[in-house]
């Protein structure tokens, strides 16, 4: 190339420079107001309700609240039944464990497929299954009633179902993070116990477990803020006797009671910042690993004991069933007619009415629709601010860089009935922060919760795959003479691909499960999937209940549909950080 | 062809080069050598135009360049570990340069396939980078990077993920393209063998400033600073000696090993020393001898038909004074 040809693209490229530092500004005052408004504004509007009356401090709620028999007893509801709910999470999960990555089992791979569906069977889908098939007219109660006829039908109840419920269904952390980090615990150390004498469940319990004990605190930590915040459970299965902090927010708020909303909502807020300082502490203190400069891969070993190779396999295929079960029953009976629901142990017929009725009505095909757009709509701009974001934090370490990360982070600890408690006591009227608008029973603040709910893990899982672009790569597209929106559109965004498809459909499969923002937040407009089907589950009407499980089916094969991509892409291989 | 007047550059308080002024010629193979964090790579990158100097000029070809965005400048870059676009084939990964500049699809075609055709990697058009060898991704990293018809080609540390034995055949390759299509080439290695072996000219760095300038010979046979006779080839260091230090002047004196002459020779321009043996290493054709000068080790190379010693002998070797490279105390 001549030197007149490079001067001239020289030149060319020119002009738009003063557009690029326009389209700049523009983005990082988006993202500001975005911050500010549905971030920082919710936040204060909430503490202030919850201290501020008429313009000066008030401790008042905090006693009217104390005082409350319900809210005390809601309160003590919350921390047992979350206690409780950690111990046994982490029997099951990690026996389940073990049994996937540490003791040889008849099965496993059949296994694992079971102990895996908490992943898309879960929040209200999952607890619709459950009380579909263990409630009083469930197909398990009614085979159950055929052995012991004397039995209380309506045993699944209280919070016996709920604690049943978080046991199998909060396994999911156990299973993907603990498993991963078993599988980096170096083999050789286990023959290294063996030979010293060690049985191979001792070995477990004295060298493995120990190993990767920071992994077990920090999916216990998980399984501790998922339990606190549980919504769904306690609502549909809980019943009158018990009743979880959340709902206990849900209903003062619905009684316009919202400074002790508020007040209780940052309880939990609380709770959860705390639990989550808990998990970075321990994040930054795992360094267990990376001790052998050779580490033998984990292997599975066969237990020569009888009696304990046994009991290992029951319990092993005891859980099979209970976790195959409510998912079983779930499909299979959203296949069948109305009348055998709600009567048969197994359905008399198999047929698609359920799904034609569901699909061809307006009022059932609505809550699939809002569900769909919504998701869409938070998705497509999470999408194009985290891309901006996480440019912004990859290419520069500035104060103003720091707080927009730091911000955009926020979310993960907040609880989701903080974020609804937020957006509608700030916006139940016009407020200059959204041009006069208000939100509360708008169709946006529905999506706008979506937003802020995936904004973390999205901003997060985009930003590291942004840092992990080799540098060099944009400096060889621009040596090539790429400008940077080039660069950007033929470099970094085609390698970028396969994270932004998977990153989305992630924050896809949350919020088509999500079921606390949208109990709280949504109206006859834009009725979501989650709220629909927790509206059908507790339905006597078999016809009603046939609609619930159609809606648990479809969101499951979408789930499943999503977990296989992601797999696919190589998320279940990368090594997965717990925070 | 490339000239680096008074450039300084600094990372915010930091100033890592000072006042570098360079002087590349056309068609040169010109080498940055220097152990690591010697800013041999931030003045490539100045080149570049990745890095912009807090002041000086760079010019290429007579023209400005200081100003100018890294594609602007018209110059070819393969990077360390080649930055191959793993989503693009080889033929598009070669293609992007003239796809950016929106050259029309029938000249891409004949111009890349040209360049692949050249370069000897043309059955490897549809793969993609990864499921090339080292050296293929080598020659698709220049190929890439003189597509654009630059006559300028920036190399920063290209072997260095290389194996040992393909790193030589890929050093005289890229030597060989670059003398073939008569380039201005800046190479940037800390391996000195490789500098001796590639360069016409080479230009010795430490902490972002040049020691010396000059061709391979000349670096190796008169070193103008302790650093850079210590940097390039095998030196050792002489203990002191009447001879060299006629004023009793501190001076520190190196000699290489292949001027360590074993024997006792008398007469004007020669000094004796008595060493003792500490071990013999046998390299084929030349055997080395490690000795012992007091408190200097003294490396003599010979051939190995030599007569053997035993470890702890006395080993006399003379030293031609001509062959020694003094050197003042007080300088680096």
């Amino acid at each position: 190339m001549t030197d007149l040809t490079v001067l001239a693209r020289a030149e060319l490229t020119r002009p738009d420079l003063p557009y690029r530092k326009f389209a700049f500004w523009a983005g990082f005052a988006m993202l500001s107001w975005a911050i500010v408004a549905f971030l920082y504004v919710p936040l204060g509007t909430v503490l202030s309700a919850a201290f501020y009356r008429e313009g000066s401090v008030t401790t008042e709620t905090i006693a009217r609240l104390a005082g409350a028999r319900n809210v005390r007893s809601a309160l003590w509801n919350t921390f047992w039944m979350a206690g409780a709910t950690v111990i046994t999470v982490n029997i099951v999960g990690l026996f389940q464990v073990m049994v996937l990555e540490f003791v040889k089992v008849r099965g496993a791979g059949i296994l694992k497929i079971a102990y895996a569906t908490p992943l898309v069977f879960g929040s209200v889908t999952a607890i619709t299954g459950y009380n579909f098939v263990y409630g009083d007219s469930g197909a398990v109660t009614e085979l159950l009633t055929r052995f012991f006829p004397g039995m209380n039908r309506d045993w699944f109840h209280g919070w016996v179902a709920v604690l049943i419920a978080h046991s199998f269904l909060m396994t999911h952390y156990h299973f993907l993070f603990l498993r991963a980090a078993i599988r980096r615990v170096d083999f050789a150390t286990v023959e290294a116990a063996r030979s010293l004498g060690a049985s191979p469940i001792s070995a477990l319990f004295k060298v493995v477990l120990p190993v990767v004990r920071p992994t077990i605190f920090a999916v216990s930590l998980l399984v501790l803020l998922s339990a606190l915040t549980s919504l769904a459970a306690p609502a549909i299965l809980g019943g009158r006797e018990f009743r979880m902090l959340n709902q206990m927010i849900m209903g003062l708020n619905s009684v316009r009671r919202q400074d002790m909303a508020a007040l209780l909502a940052l309880l939990l807020g609380l709770i959860s910042l705390i639990v989550f300082l808990g998990l970075r502490w321990i994040e930054r203190r795992q360094t267990y690993f990376g001790g052998a400069k050779t580490p033998i891969p984990m292997q599975k070993v066969v237990l020569k004991n009888r009696l304990s190779n046994a009991a290992v396999h029951i319990i092993a295929w005891v859980l099979f069933v209970i976790y195959a079960t409510p998912v079983v029953f779930t499909i299979l009976f959203s296949f069948a007619p109305s009348r055998s629901i709600a009567t048969d142990v197994l359905p008399s017929s198999l047929t698609l009415d359920n799904y034609i009725s569901v699909l061809t009505a307006q009022q059932t095909l609505e809550p699939l629709v809002n569900s769909t757009v919504m998701s869409v709509m938070a998705i497509a701009v999470v999408l194009c601010l985290a891309l901006f974001a996480g440019r912004l934090i990859a290419k520069s370490k500035s104060l103003l860089t720091g707080v927009v990360e730091f911000s955009l982070f926020i979310p993960w600890v907040l609880p989701s009935s903080l974020v609804a408690i937020g957006l509608i006591l700030a916006y139940d009227a016009p407020s200059p922060w959204i041009f006069g608008n208000v939100l509360l029973g708008s169709y946006a603040i529905m999506p706008i919760a979506y937003g802020i709910l995936i904004v973390p893990m999205m901003v997060r899982l985009i930003g590291a795959a942004m840092v992990g672009i080799d540098p060099s790569l944009e400096d060889a597209a621009q040596s090539l003479g790429a400008g940077p929106l080039t660069r950007f559109l033929r470099v970094t965004m085609p390698l970028l691909a396969p994270v932004l498809i998977l990153v989305s459909a992630l924050a896809f499969n949350d919020l088509v499960n999500e079921y606390t923002v949208s109990a709280f937040l949504y109206n006859p407009n834009n009725k979501p999937l989650g709220v629909a089907i927790a509206g059908f589950a507790v339905s006597n009407d078999p016809e009603t209940l046939a609609k619930g499980l159609v809606y648990a089916t479809l969101v499951m094969s979408v789930s499943f549909v999503i977990i296989m991509l992601a797999d696919k892409l190589g998320l279940g291989r990368a090594p997965i950080s717990v925070v | 062809m490339i000239d680096l007047e008074r450039i300084s550059v600094s990372y915010g308080d930091t100033t890592v080069m000072h006042d570098l002024s360079l002087d590349v010629r056309e068609s040169e193979f010109f080498t940055l050598l220097g152990p690591s964090g010697c800013g041999k790579t931030t003045l490539l990158r100045t080149i570049s135009g990745f890095v912009t100097p807090s002041s000086g000029s760079v010019h290429i070809s007579g023209r400005d360049v200081t100003a100018l965005a890294p594609e602007d400048r018209g110059i070819g870059v393969v990077f360390q570990n080649y930055a191959l676009f793993p989503h693009l084939t080889v033929f598009e990964n070669v293609a992007f340069g003239l796809r950016v500049a929106r050259t029309n699809r029938a000249e891409i075609a004949s111009r890349v396939q040209d360049a692949l055709d050249r370069i000897g990697v043309a059955e490897h058009a549809a793969k993609k980078p990864a499921e090339l060898s080292g050296g293929q991704q080598q020659r698709v990293a220049i190929a890439r990077a003189l597509i654009l018809g630059a006559r300028v080609l920036l190399l920063d540390e290209p072997l260095s993920n290389l194996d040992a034995k393909l790193r030589e055949a890929m050093r005289d390759e890229i030597r060989d393209i670059q003398q073939r299509m008569g380039l201005t080439a800046v190479y940037v290695t800390h391996d000195q063998h490789e500098a001796l072996a590639i360069s016409d000219r080479v230009a010795v760095m430490e902490s972002g400033a040049v020691r010396q300038i000059g061709t391979p010979r000349e670096l190796y046979a008169s070193p103008t600073s302790a650093f850079v006779c210590s940097f390039i080839g095998d030196t050792s260091c002489l203990p002191p000696h009447p001879a060299f230090q006629p004023n009793g002047r501190a001076v520190r004196a190196f000699v290489r090993p292949e001027h360590v002459h074993l024997g006792v020779r008398d007469g004007d321009g020669w000094i004796n020393l008595e060493p003792t043996l500490e071990r013999m290493v046998y390299q084929g054709a030349r055997t080395r001898l490690v000795l012992r000068a007091g408190d200097t080790r003294l490396t003599a190379e010979a051939p190995s038909d030599q007569p053997e010693h035993v470890n702890g002998d006395t080993v006399p070797v003379s030293i031609r004074l001509a062959d020694v490279h003094l050197y003042p105390e007080a300088q680096p």
